[in-house]
């Protein structure tokens, strides 16, 4: 039961407290990117889920054994990096050999597996130093961050799209840049840092 | 077979102008904000940024024209992973450790980045070395062009200072990454605004708003492969049923057909 509540804060604390995705902009770009056309937006979050909790759960246990814990930081990169990547091709081989996915859903998978936010997470938890359980929490609720941001960019959008009263330079990436602003300024008031002198 | 590009002989200055300013990878289609967003809070950093950003994307660029044409798209993707990983992690041992830890995880997350994704399969699997080259200078230098200036302005906003000047601005809030957001978007404003105004024809508003208005599907299309199936051999059936009902018309008999009508035209004309 104590597991369970580390995990759930931890999940919970990656996904409001410290939003990985506004508060750190982790992983912005692909949310944007699906925000625009959520077909995938439920696999997606599973995706970025399944490969963040997988990469933090494997890079701790490795981060355990005594021979990769006396290595310098770039190679412990080097084998987070190399452990994603792993994930990648066998999710990525089974999709194609066993579910046979098809084109699409691969290109979304690459964009869901291989991205700063997946990377970030075994990172965060390395400087963390979180637990195996807190490092799954921290997994989970990068997906959940995640899913959240898409669904507030995605109900942003739809008000930019369609309102004439922006002025016409602002129109489009500009206007979105600075709604995604405003919805960082909203979140970064959670991580209590100051805004002012 | 693989389509052949027809950009054969590419021009630095046509791929600066067209790659590096009317398509910035940064401001018209939103790629790789990470780093900028959150490691380019001073001139220094922005620099830094860009010289490493610009070894990776040439070094893929080279790699994707020569090696990586016959593979298959998902396999790819994730060498480009692994080859920047595997230079970033030479950088993180040379570089010195001030350097390092103010970037902190956004240097090693430079691996990641979505331009480095798709210039490389946009552009550098489709051509040779030399024009993957200028394309990777090109966006290299739009990465630095608009890191220079992230990191300029929120340098003079947050600490109060450049170069040992003082200015009457200080504010810690804009080293935040909601401050690199706004700066972005204005950024981004000024570009679509040149554009406009200088080059009229060329304005492509990439990150055009077109799919906003589609709400979020929770049914999974990609997995359901059987369904696709069954829709595709339905799709088929339909078709071939079409074919065989259809009446086959030789280029005489539509060509008759449309005499006859051109007739009736003339007389409705005429009456």
């Amino acid at each position: 039961m104590t597991q369970f509540i580390s995990m759930l804060i931890a999940a919970l604390y990656a996904m409001l407290l410290q939003n990985l995705v506004f508060s750190a902009a982790y992983g912005i770009t692909e949310s944007v990117k699906i925000a625009k056309r959520p077909k995938y937006l439920v696999m997606c979050a599973f995706s970025v889920g399944v490969f963040s909790a997988a990469t933090a759960v494997i890079c701790r246990l490795l981060d355990n054994v005594k021979f990769v814990a006396g290595l310098s930081t770039a190679v412990h990169f080097l084998i987070y990096a190399g452990v994603l990547v792993m994930l990648y091709l066998i999710g990525g081989g089974f999709c194609v050999a066993v579910l046979k996915a098809d084109k699409k859903f691969m290109n979304s998978l690459g964009m869901c597996a291989l991205n700063s936010l997946v990377l970030a997470v075994p990172l965060l938890n390395a400087s963390a130093n979180y637990t195996i359980i807190e490092s799954v929490g921290t997994g989970i609720g990068a997906a959940l961050a995640f899913l959240l941001a898409v669904l507030l960019i995605n109900a942003g959008i739809r008000h930019i799209a369609g309102n004439e009263s922006i002025p016409k330079v602002f129109r489009g990436t500009p206007a979105l840049l600075i709604y995604v602003s405003l919805l960082s300024l909203a979140f970064s008031c959670f991580t209590g840092e100051s805004l002012f002198l | 077979m693989k389509k052949k590009t027809k950009r054969k002989h590419l021009k630095l200055s046509t791929a600066l102008f067209k790659g590096g300013y009317i398509h910035n990878p940064l401001l018209t289609q939103l790629l790789g904000l990470c780093p900028i967003i959150m490691a380019a809070i001073s001139v220094k950093n922005a620099l830094c940024l860009s010289a490493v950003f610009a070894l990776l994307l040439v070094v893929n660029e080279v790699i994707a024209s020569i090696f990586l044409k016959n593979m298959s798209r998902w396999v790819r993707v994730s060498l480009y992973t692994v080859i920047s990983a595997g230079i970033l992690a030479l950088v993180l041992s040379k570089i010195n450790q001030e350097a390092s830890a103010a970037l902190g995880v956004y240097l090693p997350l430079l691996c990641v980045n979505a331009i480095i994704v798709v210039r490389c399969e946009k552009f550098a699997i489709r051509t040779n070395v030399l024009n993957s080259v200028y394309d990777a200078v090109a966006n290299s230098i739009a990465f630095l062009v608009v890191a220079f200036l992230v990191g300029l302005i929120r340098q003079v906003l947050s600490t109060g200072s450049l170069f040992g000047l003082q200015t009457p601005f200080k504010n810690p809030g804009m080293a935040m990454p909601f401050a690199g957001l706004v700066v972005l978007g204005f950024l981004a404003a000024i570009h679509k605004w040149s554009v406009m105004n200088f080059y009229p024809d060329e304005l492509v508003d990439t990150f055009s708003l077109k799919g906003a208005f589609e709400k979020p599907v929770l049914v999974d299309p990609g997995l359901n492969t059987k369904q696709e199936r069954a829709h595709k051999k339905q799709f088929k059936e339909e078709r071939q049923e079409f074919d065989r009902i259809r009446p086959r018309y030789s280029i005489e008999d539509v060509e008759s057909s449309l005499e006859e009508k051109r007739a009736q035209k003339k007389k409705e004309e005429e009456s």
